[in-house]
C-alpha cells in the first residue's frame, strides 16, 4: 500500500524520465491531471496516458492510473475509442488486452464511473490483488528509491498492455 | 405489490420507528461491544449486539413506496399503462426490483424496439443504479413534499435514450451484482486488510446472499453474512477500527429539478473510528468549498458549515454518534455505511 503522497511523488519522478519507446508501437502522451487543490476531496490526481496507434480499427487507448483510498493502490481505468472517436467495447475483442488479461492472469475487470471525472464508461482492473503483485516485486521501501520506483513496478505488473518495453524497463532501472 | 390502486404508505417513518424502539430499550449499561451509551438523532441509548442485530433488521425492513410509471414514449400499445407500486427496501436496489417485479407486468405493452434495460428517472434526473433505494431516495427527496417518506415516490421507467452520458452501462443480470460484490470486496479489505473473505466465497454462498439483497430478506441476508467471519463466534463483535465509508454529499436539501450530479460528491474512504461529524465535516466542507470556487484563505475564514444536516439510514444524526457504531447498526448490504451530508 502507499499513500495518495507517495502515488504523486511516484508518478512525478515517472514523468521526469525520458519515457519514449515505452510502448512497442505508436507514440504516447503522458499527462498529470488534478482536479482542485484540496486533499481530502481530491486524491482524485490521476495519470492519462493517451497511447495512438496507427494504421489500426483501434486508435487510441486511455489508460487512467488513479487512487484508491480504499484499497490505498493505485487501479487502472481505460477506455479504447475507434479511428471516428466512438468509445468501442474492449470486452468484445477475444484478442484484445482485455480479454487477454482476463483469460490468461485472471484480471477481474468491470465498467465504472471515472473516480474523478465520473466519466461512466471506463473499464476498472480491480485492485485487490495489487499488494501481494507488487510485493513480488519490490521491497516494503517507502524510501525515496521505493517510491520512485512502485509506479514502475506496477505498470510492469498490471497486465494491460501498460507494461514498458524491455529496453525502457532497463533504462528507468539503471538510473 | 400493488397495481394501480391507492398504497397506504407507511404511517411510521423510519426515524419514528427507529426512535421509539430505542427508547423502549434503553439502557444505561455498556454492551458486549463495548462503550457505553450513545447519543443518537439526539437520544442517549445504550447499544450492545442484541440491539445491533435489531436495529440493522429494522433497517432492512423500513420500506419506500414506490410508483412506477412507463414513460410515454416507450408505451408500444395504443392502452394506458398501469402504474405499478412497489414497497421496496431501503436496502434493495430499485433498478432490480423495476426489472425483477415491474417489466413483467409491461411486457406486453413494451415495443420490440424498445431496449430490456431500463433507466429510471425522477426530477429530470437518471437515478444511479448503483446506489441502494433508501440512500436514492434521501439524495432526491429531501425535503421535497412530493416524495417525503410518509408518501409515495413516483419514478418513471425508460427504455430508450439510455443516459450513457451519465449512468455506466447496466446489464440487468450482471452489473448490479457484481457492483454488490465489487463492494463487499472493498468493505472487507478496509475492515480486515484483505478482500480474500469475499473473494474465497463458494458460488452457492454468493447466490444465496445475492438472493438475500434482491429480497430484502434480513434473516437471509444474515445467515450467509455471519458465516464470512467478519464478527467473532463467541457473540463478542470484532473491534471496528477501519469504517468503509460511502459518503456523499450534495449542495442543497437535496436534488431538484434544476440540478445535475455537478452538485453532488461521492467518495469511498477507509475512515478511522470518531465521531461521525468529525469524519466527514471536513471532506464536505473541503467539498463544498470548493464548489464555491473559494481560495485556500477563504476556506480558512470560513467559520464551519452551518445548518449542515449529516443523515444516516434517512436518520438526522446529532454528530457525536461513532461511526463504529453506526456501521454495525446501520451498514448497507454491500458492506459500506452511507452517510449522506447536505
Amino acid at each position: 500500500m502507499i499513500t495518495y503522497s507517495e502515488f504523486k511523488a511516484s508518478i512525478a519522478y515517472l514523468l521526469e524520465q525520458d519515457l519514449e519507446g515505452w510502448f512497442p508501437n505508436g507514440h504516447a502522451t503522458w499527462t498529470w491531471c488534478e482536479h482542485g487543490d484540496d486533499i481530502l476531496v481530491c486524491m482524485a490526481g490521476y495519470l492519462k496516458i493517451k497511447h495512438t496507434i496507427l494504421d489500426s480499427c483501434v486508435q487510441c487507448t486511455e489508460y487512467h492510473v488513479c487512487y484508491s483510498p480504499i484499497y490505498q493502490n493505485p487501479v487502472l481505468y481505460m477506455i479504447s475509442y475507434d479511428q471516428h472517436g466512438n468509445p468501442i467495447n474492449m470486452l468484445d475483442d477475444p484478442d484484445g488486452i482485455l480479454q487477454h488479461a482476463i483469460r490468461d492472469h485472471q484480471v477481474t475487470v468491470s465498467q465504472e464511473s471515472h473516480p474523478s471525472t465520473h466519466q461512466p464508461c471506463l473499464y476498472q482492473l480491480h485492485p485487490c490483488n495489487t499488494d501481494d503483485i507488487i510485493a513480488s516485486i519490490v521491497s516494503d521501501d517507502h524510501g525515496d528509491t521505493g517510491v520512485a520506483r512502485y509506479m514502475l513496478a506496477w505498470m510492469s505488473a498490471v497486465q494491460c498492455g501498460l507494461a514498458p518495453t524491455a529496453a525502457v524497463a532497463s533504462r528507468l532501472l539503471s538510473e | 405489490m400493488i397495481e394501480d390502486t391507492a398504497v397506504q404508505a407507511k404511517e411510521e417513518t423510519a426515524a419514528e420507528s427507529l426512535s421509539t424502539r430505542r427508547s423502549s430499550s434503553c439502557s444505561s449499561s455498556s454492551g458486549s461491544g463495548g462503550g457505553g451509551d450513545v447519543e443518537l438523532g439526539g437520544e442517549v441509548v445504550g447499544w450492545s449486539s442484541y440491539d445491533d442485530d435489531a436495529e440493522q433488521r429494522l433497517l432492512w425492513e423500513t420500506k419506500i413506496v414506490v410508483r412506477i410509471c412507463l414513460f410515454e414514449g416507450d408505451n408500444g400499445s395504443i392502452d394506458q399503462v398501469s402504474d405499478v407500486y412497489v414497497s421496496v427496501s431501503r436496502h434493495e436496489y430499485l433498478y432490480q426490483t423495476v426489472f425483477e417485479k415491474v417489466i413483467p407486468l409491461w411486457r406486453h405493452v413494451l415495443p420490440s424496439s424498445a431496449s430490456r434495460t431500463p433507466w429510471l428517472e425522477y426530477g429530470m434526473l437518471p437515478l444511479k443504479w448503483d446506489l441502494p433505494c433508501g440512500v436514492l431516495h434521501d439524495l432526491h427527496c429531501g425535503n421535497d413534499d412530493g416524495c417525503s417518506s410518509n408518501s409515495i415516490w413516483t419514478v418513471v421507467a425508460h427504455f430508450s435514450n439510455f443516459p450513457s452520458t451519465i449512468l455506466p452501462p447496466f446489464d440487468v443480470k450482471e452489473s448490479l451484482r457484481n457492483h454488490v460484490f465489487h463492494s463487499m470486496k472493498e468493505a472487507s479489505h478496509v475492515r480486515m486488510g484483505s478482500a480474500s473473505r469475499i473473494m474465497n466465497m463458494s458460488h452457492a454462498a454468493q447466490d444465496a446472499l445475492w438472493h438475500a439483497i434482491r429480497q430484502g430478506s434480513y434473516d437471509e441476508y444474515a445467515k450467509v453474512y455471519g458465516t464470512l467471519g467478519f464478527e467473532s463466534h463467541d457473540g463478542i463483535l470484532a473491534a471496528v477500527e477501519r469504517v468503509p465509508v460511502r459518503i456523499i454529499v450534495c449542495r442543497g436539501a437535496a436534488l431538484t429539478m434544476n440540478s445535475s450530479y455537478e452538485d453532488v460528491y461521492i467518495s469511498s474512504r477507509s475512515m478511522n473510528d470518531g465521531s461521525v461529524k468529525d469524519c466527514v465535516y471536513d471532506i464536505a466542507r473541503a467539498w463544498m468549498m470548493m464548489k464555491k470556487n473559494k481560495t485556500i484563505a477563504e476556506k480558512n475564514e470560513e467559520s464551519g458549515m452551518t445548518g449542515v444536516q449529516i443523515q444516516v439510514g434517512g436518520i438526522g444524526m446529532h454528530g457525536t454518534e461513532p461511526l463504529s457504531y453506526l456501521w454495525r447498526t446501520m451498514h448497507a448490504p454491500d458492506g459500506f455505511l452511507y452517510i449522506y451530508v447536505h
